[in-house]
């Protein structure tokens, strides 16, 4: 599953028009695991400034150099993004791409 | 404190505000600092910080009016109910000595995490070891990892029944002293905003943990800076607060509130810097006139008690507004902590070029107090969160006030209304301030700027255009727009930014410039609430609003390098009302107190 969502968030993203992370409301709301998978490795490849293929989504986000505070500030883009309310340390319970993207699935697709 | 009241008759006009009225019966109880045969005197403090000793008879003083009471919310049976009662006391004791507010205040910084985290039982043994007169510290930073609080090695391994404690805690305010610590410690080995716990230790007989050596510093010499070290130290499972890997979130939640309570300290040392500078310039004849009488130095003078208001309104509308809208502290407590002690930094500085030699001497003028404040407000800016630290956490909080939901210029929000009353009219009870409120991050517009029109059209309101003067009402409404102005201005830079993204603004100094001017507009927005809700409870000088417009046109400066025209004689009563309060022996504040004037307790 891993090395096949990479490469599939890298083909979404090279096709995907430039966001520069400035994500927001404005969006279309994700309906599958993936497109939240794709939403966050585009948000953390803009702010590493590498590509969104480079992103390993089984990574903890403190790897790449997201720090504790920061990640408080990716899970409040997440909300205005989902139109839902998340909590403030969401990032720090689930800590990579890939349980985040699962959970978010779960709790707030589903509650839709 | 009820101990004390029967005991003096006060000839003093109280505060007619209910929330000072104890904070001016503890400056009474205290004393004249000036007075060198009071137990809480400058000389005493200069003197004890010549020798580098704890501040024992000061701290004696506090314990018998029972301030430590103070550091116990009422729920536990303490006193602790208005954060606003709370930091004017710690005002109180600051202007006096810093060394003696931070070495007593620290109790507060030990137990806050229990207020916040804590379990019922974690509360009532905290409330009843500070009850018994005994110390709490915080154990959080370590020797080589500063405000990096996830490198930090203490380690808490479980054992049957609880946990093993090993490890160095450095740079601890009253680590030796103390009876009991908050200590944060590693539960994951792994690490991460998850790996960490906080733990109520109680020092007992045991014999696994060490004192480090009191450590010299540059200021606030007399305190207890030193550490402790365990050695597989056994605390039982009941002593973690919260749930393991609750530390992290459970210290920032707490920073919220001790952030903003350093406001509280600055403003007190803001107070004497000023004081003494003005003892100084009303007495000093220099080329046949006071000091006070040169231009130059009356300017310098009169801008330092302009500033001094302004931080004195951020932080009393901050100090408000935790109990009001305790969900944005994580914003507002970075706002105070960081503007307030760095103003204070520069103003104490500026200050000592009117002091001229004096500001130098660590003997003779006010005892060389002078000298004690400017070594000891250095520290305000370092702990809890650096100005940096604090800075970043507004950087990156901007991207989210500055997005298209937050509209400044909304109005006739009767939500928005209300509590902007409820923060800005000092008469008006508070809602009681409920730390579960408290969250890493603010998600909601940010009121106090988006007020700014609210208040903005309260200035056109009939009894406001009947009392105040025309002319002053004309330019604080003209400079209220400019800061609506420059508040829209900041949003769309922020908006424009085109860094990378908003989870880096450590890396981008454009974001920090943007946070600065945050603060900036911040101040002067507190000044603008204060005033259009509160007026009619202040006095003269207050009610008239002169002080306004200059303390809008300072901040003003700041952030667009011009100066706006101000009228001459705004400035000129400015100084009659600087020399009024030091003559009358009154608070440089926006509700001033009467200072102790009689010998100590």
């Amino acid at each position: 599953m891993s090395l096949q969502s990479i490469q599939q968030v890298g083909a979404d993203i090279s096709g995907a028009e430039q966001n520069n992370g400035n994500s927001s409301g404005s969006q279309q709301k994700p309906q599958t695991v993936e497109e939240i998978q794709r939403w966050l490795a585009r948000e953390l490849a803009a702010f590493l400034e590498i590509d969104a293929d480079e992103i390993d989504i089984q990574e903890p986000f403190a790897n790449f150099g997201l720090n504790s505070i920061a990640a408080v500030t990716l899970s409040g883009d997440l909300e205005d993004w989902l139109g839902c309310e998340l909590p403030a340390t969401l990032l720090w319970d689930y800590p990579t791409i890939q349980v985040l993207s699962r959970h978010l699935a779960e709790e707030v697709l589903a509650a839709k | 404190m009820k101990s004390v009241e029967g005991k003096r008759s006060s000839p003093m006009r109280m505060s007619s505000l209910e929330q000072y009225r104890t904070v001016e019966a503890l400056e009474q109880y205290l004393g004249d600092p000036a007075d060198a045969s009071n137990v809480f005197s400058f000389e005493r403090s200069v003197g004890l910080d010549e020798l580098e000793l704890y501040p024992e008879a000061a701290c004696d003083l506090l314990e018998r009016w029972n301030f430590s009471d103070y550091y116990i919310p009422a729920a536990y049976g303490g006193r602790l109910e208005s954060f606003e009662e709370f930091v004017a006391l710690l005002r109180v004791v600051a202007r006096r000595d810093l060394t003696v507010a931070i070495a007593h205040g620290k109790t507060y910084l030990g137990a806050v995490a229990g207020w916040v985290g804590g379990s019922l039982e974690q509360r009532q043994r905290l409330a009843r070891l500070i009850k018994e007169g005994h110390q709490v510290a915080l154990g959080l930073t370590e020797r080589g990892h500063g405000s990096d609080l996830l490198s930090s090695e203490v380690q808490a391994t479980p054992i049957p029944g609880g946990y093993a404690l090993s490890g160095e805690k450095w740079l601890i305010n009253n680590a030796t002293r103390s009876r009991a610590l908050t200590i944060f410690a590693r539960t994951d080995e792994r690490g991460g905003p998850r790996g960490f716990s906080l733990f109520l230790v109680e020092k007992d007989d045991d014999s696994s943990f060490t004192h480090l050596p009191k450590i010299k510093t540059h200021g606030i010499r007399g305190a207890d800076i030193s550490g402790i070290s365990f050695q597989r130290h056994t605390v039982a499972d009941d002593s973690i607060i919260g749930s393991p890997g609750a530390g992290l979130e459970v210290i920032l939640k707490s920073f919220q509130l001790t952030r903003t309570a350093i406001a509280g300290l600055s403003l007190g040392a803001a107070d004497t810097a000023l004081r003494t500078a003005m003892d100084f310039a009303v007495a000093r004849k220099l080329y046949g006139d006071t000091v006070f009488a040169i231009p130059h130095a009356r300017r310098l003078l009169t801008d330092a008690f302009l500033d001094l208001l302004t931080c004195d309104c951020l932080t009393t509308g901050i100090v408000r507004a935790a109990h009001v809208a305790t969900q944005q502290m994580s914003l507002w407590s970075a706002i105070a902590k960081y503007f307030v002690p760095t103003t204070v930094e520069t103003l104490v500085n500026n200050l000592s070029t009117v002091l001229g030699a004096r500001h130098y001497l660590r003997d003779d003028f006010r005892s060389g107090i002078f000298q004690k404040i400017v070594r000891d407000n250095a520290i305000l800016s370092l702990f809890d969160g650096s100005t940096v630290v604090n800075l970043n956490a507004i950087a990156l909080q901007l991207k989210q006030l500055a997005s298209d939901r937050v509209k400044p210029g909304a109005h006739g929000d009767e939500s928005l209304r209300a509590r902007l009353e409820q923060i800005y009219t000092l008469t008006h009870p508070l809602p009681e301030l409920n730390p579960d409120n408290l969250t890493l991050s603010n998600r909601k517009p940010d009121l106090i700027l988006q007020g700014l029109e609210t208040s903005l059209s309260r200035m056109s309101a009939p009894e406001m255009e009947g009392d105040v003067d025309a002319e002053v009402l004309r330019h604080v409404q003209h400079l209220t727009r400019a800061l609506i102005e420059e508040v829209r201005r900041l949003h769309q830079t922020v908006r424009d930014f085109n860094g990378p993204c908003d989870y880096a603004s450590d890396k981008f100094p454009e974001l920090f410039e943007q946070a600065e001017r945050y603060c900036v507009l911040h101040a002067a927005a507190s000044c603008v609430h204060l005033w259009t809700h509160s007026r009619e409870r202040l006095e003269e000088f207050y009610r008239g609003g002169e002080w306004v417009v200059l303390a809008l046109a300072r901040q003003l400066k700041k952030l667009r390098g011009v100066s706006e025209r101000v009228p001459a004689e705004y400035y000129e009563r400015a100084a009659e009302q600087l020399e009024r309060l030091h003559a009358e022996r009154k608070s440089f504040a926006l509700v001033p107190l009467q200072l102790g004037t009689q010998p100590c307790g």
